[in-house]
């Protein structure tokens, strides 16, 4: 009795094992996979679609790039240009401005060239016209044809100076820099 | 790019027929995963397994039902399914067994369907389904059995008729 149950059982696990093999089979089978092929259009669309955003990228690489180099170029420009840069900068400190107003304009020249200049015959000369918000000193120069002035702001322009400076420097901090 | 497509489109296609059962949503997904993958190629840590990520893309895609609005219920097993006249043989009788098998795993519930696919198709192993399904091993090997069972009640009367036939 037992044997005989033994031997059903083990009979209905081979039928079951030989079935599920053949539905593997079947499963993995050519024609299964000719029956569930992919059609040509959808080869064709994602290749198309695959292009189009490549395309897409490309152009706006290329406008990142163009952008980046004309920023570049910009800032290079800015920097090298020898016209006056804006009061309060790092750069308007260092430059020589000057203050024109129409009202009582004060000229300065050649106030006090440096002794060893004139000792070899060069004359420095130098002109200026002033609003207040300056103090020019002209300095010595070796080229003739160069004069070099020395300005210092007056309270009122330094302070003013000094409030565009921290503002500067907060708006460059939030935009990342 | 376009090798990525040739290789894998139709894996992707056949899955995304599984798990959607309609030829034109499974276009749709499987251009949408082609695409995707793509697009993310840079995050493809093993290249090797671009097969079982894009597998994965897929899955994720239909989950997220990006293609649940379509209103497409066409049946793979309606457009496959075979016409048993009787009296065929040889490779048109292999091709329906073929459809019929087909059919009847497209009629299993999802989980079953998608752990027999990437099994028994794919011949993914049990861990790899589990990774891109997003589940336990455990619940791979419990629908796995439960489908491969399913699988053999549908199956079995065709699979007598056919050694039947052959053994007369």
């Amino acid at each position: 009795m037992n044997h005989d149950g033994t031997t059903n059982t083990t009979a209905e696990r081979e039928d079951a094992s030989d079935l599920q093999q053949w539905i593997d089979g079947l499963l993995r089978s050519s024609d299964a996979a000719e029956l569930e092929a992919a059609p040509a259009t959808t080869h064709a669309a994602a290749t198309s679609a695959i292009k189009q955003l490549r395309r897409y990228r490309k152009r706006r690489q290329a406008l990142a790039v163009f952008a980046s180099a004309a920023a570049i170029a910009a800032i290079a420009t800015w920097f090298i240009s020898p016209l006056p840069r804006r009061e309060g900068t790092e750069e308007g400190l260092k430059t020589p401005l000057v203050h024109r107003t129409p009202e009582a304009p004060t000229t300065i020249e050649n106030p006090s060239p440096s002794p060893s200049l004139q000792g070899r015959g060069i004359n420095v000369v130098a002109r200026f016209e002033s609003n207040g918000e300056t103090i020019a000193i002209p300095l010595a120069s070796d080229d003739p044809q160069v004069s070099i002035v020395q300005l210092y702001p007056t309270t009122t322009t330094e302070r003013r100076w000094r409030r565009e400076s921290t503002l500067y420097a907060r708006h460059s901090g939030q935009d990342g820099g | 790019m376009e090798e990525l497509v040739a290789a894998h489109a139709d894996a992707v296609y056949r899955y995304a027929l599984r798990i959607t059962r309609s030829r034109q949503q499974a276009e749709d997904l499987t251009q949408e995963t082609l695409l995707r993958g793509w697009q993310r190629r840079g995050k493809l840590r093993e290249p090797a397994a671009v097969r079982v990520w894009l597998l994965r893309i897929a899955t994720n895609l239909h989950r997220d039902g990006l293609r649940a609005a379509r209103g497409d219920v066409q049946l793979v097993a309606e457009a496959t399914s075979p016409s048993f006249g009787g009296g065929v043989e040889g490779r048109m009788e292999q091709r329906e067994c073929v459809a019929r098998a087909l059919a009847a795993l497209d009629e299993l519930p999802q989980r079953q369907r998608q752990v027999m696919h990437l099994v028994t198709i794919e011949q993914l192993s049990q861990e790899t389904a589990a990774e891109v399904l997003e589940i336990s091993v455990e619940a791979v090997k419990a629908s796995l059995s439960l489908g491969r069972r399913a699988m053999r009640e549908k199956l079995k009367d065709i699979y007598d008729d056919v050694y039947g036939t052959r053994r007369d």
